[in-house]
């Protein structure tokens, strides 16, 4: 497998801010990333470089293209979902496929229409006539129709209600997703998607805090449902992060063998929302 | 090529209003104007000064016994060719607002985050709202006044037929139908020629404004003509935009100056005393051959080249 995107020491700047400090990651093909971080830590500077669509410092390529250079290119491989509702409001929806289909040599519209026959969507409303989800439905029909190399998802789901969302990944991952196409999420909703995601970034004040395969966190970050005796000996142990459920401590383990962290408790795997929860607390400290 | 014809059609499902309703508008009610003061007021008599009583038709009559044919040819090629006064007014209108939307609107409505994941080049995406705005807007306004022109032909050639009078020879024999159609094509894209500076400069606006881009587009433009004149006492920018668009009249009047030219017998003077201004060419050679022409096309071409380059290369794509 080769890496499609190769991104070193990138740097970016809002007068003093820095978007973006030093980051530095690697992406193969068949994968999907999920690129976590709170608000203003920097992932959209992040993803608007991956899409040629701000300047940046340092090296960054995707195919082996300059992604603010050669952005026409990049476009013709690449498919990115910006944020809900950017599709026209004017735009019919035959409009909008007539349009694609007019600009995008890889779009296929037999495979659009079969999308679109899922959803309740009809071909001459105007998109400003349709509810929040259908302009979703819609956006992602056109672009799961366009056979692209990676997709990027910003916040794809943002405002929608839980059927929706639901619905939306298992799509994305049973009808499009495949060893050839690699797809980059961010999300608030972590744990909507951590079932499928297959590597993990987590970044925080534009630095890159965690960037991992999801097998690998599993095999080093543990969780532990210490028992009451255990206590002491599981906080000398230096936890990433004590939460406590019911009075019972909870610790989460990073480099320690499973075998030993099962002497002190119930193991577990720790789900993504708490590792990021204790990789922010920890990087705050 | 078939990115940029999708890029067209897209301005004009956008844009259809401004293209295609606006001009109809502007036709229907010429032909319904047409329509009340031909068939509603020909029922009733038309007296002058208490003196006689007439319908419109024996009037028509009279007209067409006592007024010899190059008379008649005159008033009716100076009659079809001024309804391209409306369109043209129509059309600057229009034109100034769809450039100054032209690359704001989809920023605005961040709708530009869908555009720019196609694979299409920003210089591609500029160039058609720069078609849009000097050749397929035109174009649409030309049929729709020639349609106009038409619907305004069969209601007078019906209205000749009710006063026994010869449609041919009254309307359609002397229309010289083609030559008019073509001196209004011309005359379109000829006054859009000299508004190419100001397309460019209200485009580089549209692509650079974050806000309003009316005010942002005008009001520099009136605090700089007033610094001036307080300044150096002098009206330099005031008289070159003056002067763009005392240009743009200049391309539909000249024309005028040409049916004149085929009429000098008629009309007992030449051309050039028909207009009465020195400053309109009679020709559209001579329009075609005026430097200032084509520096303003330059100039035009270096704002849409600005305009370009802002929304390739701004840090925000918003």
């Amino acid at each position: 497998m080769s890496n499609i995107i190769e991104a070193k020491g990138l740097n970016k700047n809002y007068g003093s801010f820095k978007a973006l400090d030093n980051v530095s990651f690697e992406l193969e093909s068949g994968r999907i990333l999920g690129l976590i971080g709170p608000n203003g830590a920097g992932k959209t500077t992040l993803l608007k470089s991956l899409l040629g669509l701000t300047p940046f410092e340092g090296d960054l390529n995707i195919f082996g293209l300059d992604p603010h250079k050669q952005r026409d290119e990049l476009m013709k491989r690449v498919c990115f979902i910006a944020d809900v509702a950017v599709l026209p409001r004017w735009i019919k929806v035959s409009q909008a496929i007539d349009f694609v289909e007019g600009v995008h040599p890889r779009f296929s519209r037999e495979l659009c229409e079969k999308y679109l026959e899922q959803t309740k969507i009809k071909r001459n409303s105007r998109v400003k006539a349709l509810s929040k989800g259908m302009v979703v439905q819609l956006h992602l029909a056109l672009i799961m129709a366009i056979d692209a190399d990676l997709l990027i998802l910003d916040e794809p789901t943002l405002g929608l209600d839980i059927l929706f969302r639901k619905s939306f990944y298992e799509q994305l991952l049973n009808d499009y997703f495949d060893d050839n196409r690699t797809i980059i999420i961010t999300t608030h909703q972590v744990e909507e998607i951590e079932h499928i995601l297959s590597d993990l970034i987590f970044i925080q004040d534009g630095k890159i805090v965690l960037d991992d395969t999801m097998d690998a966190i599993a095999d080093s970050y543990f969780e532990v449902m210490v028992e009451k005796e255990f206590e002491e000996a599981a906080l000398a142990m230096k936890p990433l992060n004590v939460r406590e459920v019911f009075g019972q401590k909870v610790c989460l383990f990073s480099g320690i063998a499973k075998e030993q962290l099962q002497e002190l408790g119930k193991v577990r795997k720790p789900s993504v929302a708490d590792l990021f929860v204790a990789k922010m607390k920890g990087e705050a400290a | 090529m078939k990115t940029f014809l999708t890029l067209l059609k897209r301005e004009y499902w956008e844009n259809k209003t401004g293209l295609q309703w606006v001009p109809l508008i502007i036709g229907g009610i010429a032909v319904f104007g047409v329509f009340l003061g031909v068939f509603v007021f020909s029922t009733s008599n038309v007296q002058i000064n208490g003196v006689g009583s007439h319908d419109l038709t024996s009037l028509f009559k009279l007209y067409d016994v006592s007024v010899d044919s190059r008379t008649k040819a005159i008033g009716v090629q100076m009659g079809m060719y001024s309804g391209i006064f409306s369109f043209g007014f129509v059309l600057a209108i229009v034109g100034f607002f769809y450039c100054l939307g032209a690359l704001y609107d989809d920023r605005k409505d961040r709708s530009i985050l869908f555009w720019k994941s196609m694979p299409i080049s920003d210089t591609m995406t500029v160039l058609s709202k720069v078609v849009t705005a000097m050749v397929v807007a035109p174009l649409f306004f030309w049929v729709i006044l020639q349609a106009t022109t038409l619907a305004i032909m069969i209601l007078a050639t019906i209205f000749a037929w009710i006063s026994d009078a010869s449609a041919w020879n009254n309307i359609w024999q002397p229309s010289n139908l083609f030559v008019i159609a073509f001196y209004q094509l011309q005359a379109f894209y000829v006054a859009t020629l000299w508004a190419a500076p100001i397309i460019g400069y209200l485009l580089l606006v549209s692509s650079w404004t974050k806000k309003v881009p009316f005010l942002v587009s005008t009001v520099p433009v009136v605090l700089v003509i007033i610094a001036e004149s307080i300044v150096t006492n002098t009206w330099h920018v005031a008289s070159y935009i003056g002067e763009r668009i005392g240009m743009i009249w200049a391309a539909y009047v000249t024309p005028v100056a040409n049916i004149a030219g085929d009429f000098s017998d008629v009309l007992e003077s030449d051309a050039s005393d028909f207009i009465g201004e020195d400053w309109i060419p009679l020709s559209f050679s001579k329009h075609l051959m005026d430097m200032d022409l084509w520096l303003g096309i330059v100039v035009g071409a270096v704002f849409v080249i600005g305009a370009i380059m802002i929304r390739r290369y701004r840090d925000e794509a918003l």
